[in-house]
C-alpha cells in the first residue's frame, strides 16, 4: 500500500490566525458557548520548531511556526496535562497553549513524546491555565458507523471548531511521523484539517481517539485517521514509570498462507489457519525461538487466521496488535508448527532495533564529521530525506538493510555525503556520495571509526567507497591547513557532532 | 561566398527548397540507395508468449559492395518484414537480414530480387575523418531526386549506441528536415559513404553519425563465420586526473593512465587484470589520464577504440599496467588479453536479447524468465528508478555477484488461482530454489520440476517467501490456466539455457 498524498495535518502556515482571527474580546464570554463543558479541556497548541538541516549539519536548522489541538487529561501521579501528536510538537523550541476560556497564551513544555506512536505529553508550569476545566476520560474503540465529534483549532482559527463523522474502518495503519510504525488506526470520514491534529474525538462525552493524519483531497476524499485509546493508553502506562520505552517487536518477516495448497504441503491442522515466518532477525526478540519455516498457529491463545488475523476484544486485528499492547521484557506466547509438530515457545521482547535506521528521528541533532571538506554522516532516515534517490548503492543499503541483514555486518553505515570544495580536495571531482568501507585500511563501522581513523597519523589519507576500485586520497598535511579554511569558507562552527 | 550568399538569397525569394540545390557530387548519390520499409514487432518481454503491436519504419538503404544494403540495425532487428524500393519507386523488392549487429546498431540487407540493383552503384567507404569535416547528408525527395544537406563534425569521440555499448560517434551540427519518414539516412562525403545517421536532434540541430571506419570494421567481422559482435577487453574505466591520488599511487604526471574495473569473466580479468588496476599502455599507445592515445587521424581518442575498431575478437593485444599495493605503491606488469565478441555467460542479467523468443517457463501458474536489461526497460526510459529496486540493483551490480549463478531467474508473473493466491506480492522476486535445486539460469527449472518432494512442489524465493504447488496436478493446472487466459501452448515451456555452461 503506497501512502504518497498522506499529509500531517499540522499546520506550518502561521500567518493564517493573523488573516482569520480577531483576539477574543470580553464580550466573546457573555456570549454563551455553544459547546458543552468538555470544549474548555480542548486546546490550542503554537508552536516553534527547528528542523534540523541534514544536508548542512552544523547548521542550527530552519526554525517555522505552527498550530495544533490537544485536550487535557489527569494524569495519576502528575496532575492536569496535554496530551497531543508527537508531530505538533516535534523539534519544538518554543510552545504556548491557549484555550476556550483563558485569555492569553500559557507557556508548555513537552515532558514525554513517543515518536513511534505520535503522541506526546505537554505540561503547563502555571496550573492557573487548568483552571476550571474538566479533565477528558479515554473511552473504548468506538463501533463501525458510531457517530464521533473532532475537536480541535483546525487552520489556525482562534475558537475551537467541532465536526462530526462516522466511525468508518479500523486497522492496522502507517503511522507517517516515524514512517515505519504501523499502529491500529480508525479511519473516520469527519472533515479533519490541518491544525486539527492532536485533537480529540468525542463519543459520549469521552475521548475515543486523537486526530492525527489524513490524505489530501487530491488522492482520497473524507478519510482522517485517529489514533485510538488502545495506543493512547499504552503510552501512558509506558511512560508511568519516569521515562518512554516504546514498542516492542517480534523482529520476524510472515507471510499470510492464503493458499489451500500452501497450508495442505504444511500440514497445517487447522482450517484457514497459520502464517509461515519467513524471516527471523538476529538481533531481535524471537531469535532462537522462532525459525524460519515454522508455521504460527496461535499467538497467546488467540488462533492466527491464514490471512495474518487474530479476533481480539471482538475485533479483526493484525496478530502484531497482541505484540503492540505490551512492553519490553513481557513475554509472548506462540503456539508453532515446526517440522510437523505442534510445539509451544515463550519468549520476552525487545525493541525495534535495527528497524529504528529506517525510521525518521526527531529531537536529535545530525551526527557528522566534516574532514578536508568531505562530509560523512551515518546513514538513516534523515539522511536519505535530505540526500534524495542519488545514488543506487546507499539507497540498497538502507533499503535493504533489515531485509538483507546488513546489520549484522555493521552497526552504523557511514555515509560520504557531500563534498565542499576546497583546493585540498580537487581530486574527488565527479564524486557524489557513496558508503565508506574504510579509512587508512581501517574498516569503517561507525561515525566514531572514521574520526579514529582521521586521528592516527598518516601522510596520507586514504578513503575507499564500497564498489569503487578507486580510493579517493587526501594529502594529510593539505587537509589541516584547509580544515580551519574550509570551515570560515562555508560558515561552520564546529567540525564534528559525533 | 559571397556569390552562394546571394544565390541563397534568390533562391529564398523564389521560395525554392534550399537543400536542393546545394551542387551534386561528381557521382549520382541516389544511385546507391534504396528506400527501406520495415515492419518490426518486439517480442513482449512481460508477457513473452505474446508480440506487441507491429510497426513500420522508413528509411534509407546504402548499396555497398557484393549487392548488399547496409542499414542501421534499427531497420532490421525483430523485422517481419523488409520491403526495398528504388528511389523514382518503379522497382521493390523484399529482403532479408544476412547480418546484423544490435550493439553497434548496423545491419546488412541482401535483396530477394538482385534486379533492384540494376544501373545502381554500390558507395566505397570512405577512411577516418578528424573533426572539422563537412558532410553531405542524403535524403530523397517524393519525386526520388536527392536532397543534401550540409553536417559539419564537430566531434569524433566514442559515445553511447542504443543497447548501451560505447563506440566511435561522429557528432555533427546539422539542419536536416523531415523527409522519409526518418533520419535513418546516409552521411557522405567525397562520394564516398561517410556513416549512417542514427539520430537526429532537431532542438538542438545536431546528428549523430555511426561513422565508416566502424562500419568498416563491422563489415569485415560479421562476414566472418561465428561472429558474435566487435572485439572486447570487458573493461569498465575511470578517469585517473588526481594529482594526490597520483602521488600516492606512486605515478608520475607524464605516466597517464586510467583505474580499470574487469567484468566478470570477460577478457581483462582472465588475463589477470583487477579492480584498481591502472592501465599506462594499450597495443603500444600510451593511454593519458583521460583514457586517450594519440590517433593519427581523430587526434585525442579514447583507448576504447583501439579495441572495437581496430581488432578482432579471437585478437592478442598487449596491456602495461601499474597495480597499486594499497600502501602507496605498486609494481608494473604486462597482461596479453585475448578480445573475445560478445559472450552471453559473462552477462548474468543480459544488456540485450537473442532472437525473437523470450525464454521463459511456465510453471503451473507461476511465469518464469531471466532477468536482463530489455525486461527493466518495460518500465520505461525511467526504468532506473521506476523498475522494482532490488532487480535494478542485481542488474547494474552484475559484476559483484559471487555466487555461481548465470542468470537471475525471476517470478515475473502469475496466472491467478487457488494455489497461488497471495502470490502476487512475491513477484519480481528471485528464485532461489525449486524443490531444493538451486536455480542458477531458466534451465534448472526443468531438471527442478522432476524432483517435488511428498507431492508438493516448493518455489523459495529471495526475501524468503515461498509458493507450494501440488504435483500431481501441476501440468493440468498449467494446461488449464494457458487455455483459460488464451496463451498458446505451442511454445516449448523450458526453453534451453541459452548457452551451455
Amino acid at each position: 500500500m503506497r501512502f504518497i498524498g498522506i499529509i500531517h495535518l499540522l499546520l506550518t502556515l502561521a500567518w493564517i490566525p493573523c488573516i482569520l482571527a480577531k483576539p477574543p474580546s470580553a464580550e466573546s464570554s457573555s456570549a454563551r458557548s455553544p459547546f458543552p463543558a468538555f470544549a474548555a479541556s480542548v486546546v490550542r497548541i503554537e508552536v516553534t520548531d527547528q528542523t534540523p538541516d541534514y544536508r548542512s549539519p552544523w547548521n542550527a536548522g530552519h526554525v517555522s511556526g505552527g498550530i495544533g489541538s490537544g485536550f487535557i487529561l489527569d494524569i495519576p501521579g502528575r496532575g492536569k496535562r496535554i496530551v497531543t501528536n508527537a508531530h505538533v510538537v516535534s523539534n519544538a523550541r518554543f510552545i504556548t497553549v491557549t484555550r476556550e476560556g483563558v485569555s492569553h497564551p500559557f507557556r508548555a513544555e513537552v515532558e514525554f513524546i513517543g515518536h513511534d506512536c505520535d503522541l506526546a505529553m505537554v505540561a503547563v508550569q502555571d496550573q492557573t491555565f487548568f483552571e476550571g476545566t474538566l479533565p477528558l476520560t479515554l473511552g473504548g474503540i468506538p463501533p463501525l458507523e458510531s457517530a464521533v465529534s473532532v475537536y480541535g483549532y483546525p487552520l489556525g482559527g482562534e475558537r475551537i471548531s467541532v465536526t462530526r463523522g462516522i466511525v468508518s474502518r479500523i486497522d492496522s495503519e502507517l503511522y507517517t511521523h516515524s514512517g515505519v510504525d504501523s499502529h491500529l488506526a480508525i479511519q473516520i470520514d469527519a472533515a479533519i484539517n490541518p491544525g486539527n491534529s492532536g485533537g480529540p474525538v468525542l463519543q459520549d462525552g469521552k475521548v475515543v481517539g486523537v486526530a492525527f493524519q489524513g490524505y489530501s483531497g487530491d488522492v482520497a476524499q473524507n478519510v482522517g485517521f485517529m489514533i485510538p485509546t488502545p495506543v493512547i493508553k499504552r503510552f501512558l502506562q509506558d511512560l508511568s514509570k519516569g521515562r518512554y520505552t516504546g514498542y516492542t517487536d517480534l523482529s520476524i518477516a510472515i507471510a499470510p498462507l492464503l493458499s489451500p495448497t500452501a497450508r495442505k504441503a504444511l500440514g497445517v491442522p487447522v482450517d484457514n489457519a497459520g502464517v509461515l515466518v519467513t524471516d527471523v532477525h538476529e538481533k531481535g526478540s524471537s531469535n532462537g525461538f522462532i525459525h524460519k519455516d515454522d508455521v504460527l498457529l496461535a499467538i497467546d491463545g488467540h488462533p492466527i487466521a491464514c490471512d495474518g488475523r487474530v479476533d481480539l476484544d471482538g475485533e479483526s486485528v493484525d496478530m502484531t496488535e497482541v505484540v503492540e499492547r505490551k512492553f519490553e521484557g513481557e513475554k509472548v506466547h506462540f503456539d508453532v508448527l515446526r517440522g510437523g509438530q505442534r510445539i509451544s515457545v515463550e519468549f520476552p521482547l525487545q525493541g525495534t532495533w535495527p528497524f529504528r535506521m529506517q525510521s525518521t528521528s526527531y529531537d536529535t541533532a545530525p551526527r557528522y564529521l566534516l574532514y578536508g571538506g568531505l562530509l560523512f554522516q551515518p546513514l538513516d532516515r534523515n539522511l536519505m530525506d535530505a540526500i534524495g534517490n542519488g545514488d543506487l548503492r546507499v539507497r540498497r543499503t538502507f533499503d535493504e538493510f533489515v531485509e538483507r541483514h546488513l546489520y549484522l555486518k555493521k552497526e552504523e553505515y557511514v555515509v560520504l555525503s557531500r563534498i565542499l570544495p576546497d583546493p585540498a580536495n580537487a581530486d574527488c571531482d565527479g564524486l557524489r556520495s557513496g558508503i565508506v568501507d574504510t579509512i587508512n585500511g581501517m574498516s569503517i563501522r561507525s561515525l566514531d571509526d572514521a574520526a579514529a581513523a582521521f586521528a592516527q597519523p598518516s601522510k596520507y589519507d586514504v578513503i575507499m567507497l564500497e564498489g569503487i576500485g578507486l580510493p579517493i586520497v587526501l594529502k594529510r598535511a593539505d587537509v589541516l591547513s584547509a580544515n580551519p579554511r574550509i570551515m570560515k569558507n562555508y560558515g561552520i562552527a564546529s567540525d564534528r557532532r559525533l | 561566398m559571397t556569390a552562394a550568399t546571394s544565390l541563397a538569397a534568390l533562391l529564398l525569394l523564389a521560395g525554392c527548397d534550399l537543400t536542393r540545390k546545394i551542387p551534386l557530387l561528381a557521382g549520382v548519390p541516389d544511385a546507391s540507395v534504396l528506400r527501406v520499409y520495415s515492419t518490426i514487432q518486439y517480442p513482449d518481454v512481460r508477457r513473452p508468449w505474446l508480440k506487441k503491436q507491429p510497426f513500420n519504419r522508413e528509411g534509407l538503404g546504402t548499396i555497398i559492395a557484393d549487392g548488399r544494403i547496409l542499414v542501421t540495425a534499427d531497420m532490421a532487428a525483430h523485422t517481419t518484414c523488409i520491403n526495398l524500393e528504388t528511389p523514382d519507386k518503379k522497382m521493390h523488392s523484399t529482403a532479408s537480414v544476412e547480418a546484423m549487429d544490435e550493439e553497434c546498431n548496423l545491419a546488412v540487407l541482401r535483396p530477394s530480387d538482385p534486379d533492384i540493383l540494376k544501373d545502381r552503384r554500390a558507395l566505397p567507404l570512405d577512411g577516418a575523418l578528424p573533426a572539422g569535416t563537412t558532410l553531405k547528408v542524403l535524403q530523397l525527395e517524393a519525386n526520388g531526386s536527392p536532397a543534401l544537406s550540409s553536417a559539419t563534425i564537430t566531434t569524433a569521440a566514442l559515445g553511447s549506441y542504443p543497447a548501451g555499448n560505447s563506440y566511435l560517434i561522429y557528432r555533427t551540427t546539422t539542419t536536416i528536415p523531415q523527409r522519409d519518414g526518418s533520419f535513418e539516412i546516409p552521411a557522405l562525403h567525397n562520394d564516398k559513404l561517410a556513416g549512417l545517421v542514427m539520430h537526429y536532434d532537431p532542438r538542438a540541430q545536431s546528428a549523430e553519425v555511426i561513422p565508416s571506419p566502424l562500419i568498416q570494421r563491422f563489415l569485415t567481422e560479421s562476414s566472418k563465420r561465428g561472429f558474435k559482435g566487435l572485439a572486447r577487453a570487458g573493461i569498465i574505466w575511470a578517469p585517473l586526473r588526481g594529482t594526490t591520488l597520483r602521488e600516492w599511487f606512486g605515478l608520475t604526471k607524464e605516466q597517464g593512465g586510467v583505474a580499470i574495473s574487469p567484468d566478470r569473466k570477460g577478457p581483462a580479468e582472465k588475463a589477470g587484470l583487477r579492480k584498481g588496476d591502472v592501465i599506462l599502455t594499450l597495443a603500444g599507445k600510451t593511454i593519458d589520464a583521460e583514457g586517450n592515445y594519440e590517433d593519427p587521424v581523430l587526434g585525442k581518442t579514447c583507448f576504447g577504440n583501439l579495441v572495437s575498431m581496430g581488432s578482432s575478437p579471437g585478437d592478442r593485444i598487449d596491456v602495461g599496467y601499474f597495480r597499486p599495493d594499497g600502501r602507496g605503491h605498486g609494481s608494473t606488469g604486462t597482461a596479453t588479453l585475448t578480445l573475445e565478441g560478445k559472450s552471453p555467460e559473462t552477462e548474468i542479467s543480459p544488456s540485450m536479447l537473442e532472437g525473437e523468443n523470450i525464454p521463459h517457463a511456465f510453471f503451473g501458474g507461476l511465469l518464469f524468465e531471466e532477468l536482463s536489461r530489455p525486461f527493466l526497460r518495460e518500465w520505461g526510459n525511467n526504468w532506473p528508478s521506476e523498475a522494482p529496486q532490488n532487480l535494478v540493483a542485481l542488474d547494474v551490480f552484475q559484476n559483484e555477484e559471487t555466487s555461481d549463478r548465470r542468470r537471475y531467474v525471476i517470478l515475473s508473473g502469475l496466472l491467478p488461482s487457488e494455489e497461488t493466491v497471495g502470490a502476487e506480492r512475491l513477484t519480481n522476486h528471485v528464485v532461489e530454489k525449486i524443490n531444493g535445486i538451486p536455480i542458477r539460469c531458466l534451465g534448472d527449472v526443468a531438471e527442478a520440476r522432476k524432483h517435488p518432494a511428498g507431492g508438493f512442489h516448493r518455489i523459495d524465493l529471495d526475501g524468503g517467501g515461498s509458493i507450494f504447488l501440488e504435483s500431481s496436478t501441476l501440468d493440468s493446472e498449467e494446461e488449464r490456466l494457458k487455455s483459460r487466459f488464451g496463451i498458446s501452448s505451442s511454445q516449448s515451456p523450458y526453453p534451453p539455457a541459452s548457452f551451455t555452461p
